[in-house]
């Protein structure tokens, strides 16, 4: 089975973001310096590296957005004995546009010599995307789509898929080729790469793409800017709890118990 | 000549409970008393939901499928795009702003609609304007640090909609209701199992009181502490995107900027440092309460009353007193 991945990394949320002037040049700068891949690229690589431990004739490519050739996460997602890692210059298809850069993937994953039998995504596509980046590339590939997945096997005929609908979790057998969009889940934590592995992927040297261009859209979507988010304060002071701690635990239950649906006022469930 | 105004549509692929009402009351802003407002509202056995006054004259569909077996993109896509097109008139050259509830099954299908209807696709959106032909929209972005300023001149625009903050004026209009029976052909029914689940607590979306834990609560022990008090409390458990990294909860109680959006009257907070990440998921008119080893968490600049305590020798106690109250 061919598996492609598709990461996008995240800029280390631990770093504060750059002061005013705040662009789009200085958030780059910020995800370049501080690299990370998120809890959903981290689920997505993972349940790749699963799909081989169970089968080792399956090949996994990735594809990350990338702030250029010498991009770290570039060489800490080989470290995992992949086998084959290339970036794209994600400065020029940034993922706030999901269409345009949904258009430009699907034409590269058209264009690979190999067509993947599972691509594999996060369900949110770095610090740009908000989910649509998943659904808007499998209608653009023309491939049945699933999403929320927290684990996936192989299966009779394709793949059995855990994910989560709705309130519940089921289990969906799903045939090939297929996109699916992975959650993060306890079971689907990044294991650690090998040592020798690590070693090695420090003398790859990479290649960061240019993505095909898509159509020119006659009224595109545009950033007309940005600005740092203000967080909402509260009015006046947080009245902190004082005394032993069986006090402060009386005070909390009164107000909680205040907060609570009437039937449990006063009543066990 | 002046473009012609934009439409405002509305789809409720899950038709229950008052969670829509937002979106609906900033949607019929956005139409304006003079404009006009189609709401979509998809109805299966187990839902439905009874329009409310809004202001601005609405359309409102009571729509339903008889082979809808389970609420999915993957049938709902189909399903909203017919009705979309062969009902309310809209094509890819309408001028028109399709609006979803925001959330993982609201952006799969703006996203989905937007490819197969030839529109434009805004992302999870935190506010919209019109001007005059132009569609701006704000997004968050980077965990909710960030806020991205969107503009569009497309006909056809899609977007999930999270207002931050409610919208005024007079809800006047009474909407006109209109059935609507689709038979639009759905993909072969999934070959699916539904996995036992040992979770019995209330959901979040409408809960009153939400307990919550972060990554402070370092383990499932206290995660069991907090459900027996959410229990105690009739209370909706839920957690940050760490916890349910590790397994404390399931992904379908994550809270926060890649999760749910709770808007409960109290949110307790337990080993939650208030990050904007998590944060971005509760509804700033929610009044919190927060428990805290480290004095100097940001989760104290938002909450109204707080402990600085460790949640093993706070959270017994509380329990205790919880059940001592009954």
């Amino acid at each position: 089975m061919n598996v492609l991945l598709l990461l996008a990394g995240i800029a280390d949320p631990k770093w504060p973001l750059p002061a005013e002037p705040l662009d789009a040049a200085a958030l780059q700068a910020q995800r370049a310096r501080y690299p990370l891949l998120s809890p959903f690229d981290e689920a997505a690589l993972e349940l790749a590296l699963k799909l081989r431990d169970a089968d080792a004739s399956t090949h996994i490519s990735a594809l990350l957005a990338a702030s250029g050739a010498d991009d770290a996460l570039l060489r800490h997602v080989a470290s995992f004995r992949l086998d084959r890692v290339d970036g794209y210059d994600s400065a020029a298809c940034p993922a706030w546009n999901s269409a345009a850069l949904a258009e430009a993937i699907a034409a590269h994953v058209r264009g690979r010599a190999e067509a993947p039998d599972l691509l594999l995504i996060g369900r949110e596509f770095g610090d740009l995307d908000d989910g649509s980046l998943p659904a808007r590339l499998a209608e653009a590939l023309g491939l049945p789509g699933v999403s929320l997945a927290l684990q996936v096997q192989r299966g009779e005929g394709g793949l059995l898929i855990t994910r989560q609908q709705g309130a519940q979790q089921e289990e969906l057998q799903q045939s090939l080729p297929a996109l699916v969009a992975v959650s993060n889940h306890a079971r689907n934590r990044l294991r650690h790469p090998l040592l020798k592995n690590v070693m090695a992927a420090k003398k790859l040297s990479f290649d960061c793409l240019t993505l095909p261009a898509a159509e020119a859209d006659a009224a595109p979507l545009r950033l007309a800017g940005l600005h740092a988010a203000v967080a909402a304060q509260r009015q006046g002071r947080c009245q902190m709890l004082e005394g032993d701690m069986e006090s402060q635990a009386r005070a909390l239950a009164a107000a909680l118990r205040g907060h609570a649906a009437p039937a449990t006022q006063g009543g066990a469930q | 000549m002046s473009p012609a105004p934009r439409r405002i549509v509305v789809l409720l692929p899950a038709a229950a409970g008052e969670d829509h009402l937002p979106l609906l009351h900033a949607a019929a802003a956005l139409a304006g008393p003079q404009g006009r407002l189609d709401v979509l509202a998809l109805h299966t056995a187990e839902s439905g939901m009874a329009p409310p006054l809004l202001a601005a004259p609405t359309q409102w569909w009571d729509v339903t499928h008889a082979q809808l077996d389970r609420l999915d993109a993957p049938r709902l896509l189909p399903l909203f795009a017919a009705a979309l097109q062969q009902h309310v008139g809209i094509t890819a050259q309408t001028p028109a702003l399709i609006l979803l509830p925001a959330g993982p099954l609201g952006e799969e299908c703006a996203a989905g609609l937007a490819a197969r209807l030839g529109g434009q696709s805004l992302g999870r959106c935190s506010a919209l304007a019109l001007r005059g032909a132009t569609l701006l929209a704000q997004r968050p972005a980077y965990g909710g640090r960030v806020v991205l300023n969107l503009q569009s001149e497309a006909a056809l625009c899609l977007a999930t909609w999270r207002p931050a903050t409610p919208a005024s004026g007079p809800a006047a209009h009474s909407p006109q209701r209109q059935p609507l029976r689709l038979d639009t052909a759905l993909p072969a029914p999934a070959v699916a199992r539904a996995l036992e689940s040992a979770d019995r607590l209330p959901a979040l979306e409408g809960a009153r009181l939400v307990v919550s834990g972060g990554r402070g609560m370092a383990g499932d022990e206290g995660f069991a502490l907090l459900a027996q008090i959410a229990q105690q409390l009739g209370a909706a458990l839920g957690g940050s995107l760490p916890t349910v990294d590790a397994g404390w909860v399931p992904v379908a109680r994550q809270i926060g900027q890649s999760g749910k959006f709770v808007t409960p009257r109290c949110y307790f907070a337990v080993g939650i440092s208030g990050t904007p990440q998590h944060m971005a998921g509760v509804s700033g008119e929610s009044r919190i309460i927060a428990v805290n080893k480290d004095a100097s968490a940001p989760i104290f600049e938002r909450a109204e009353l707080g402990a600085v305590a460790d949640w093993q020798a706070l959270l017994p106690a509380l329990l205790q007193a919880l059940q001592q109250d009954c």
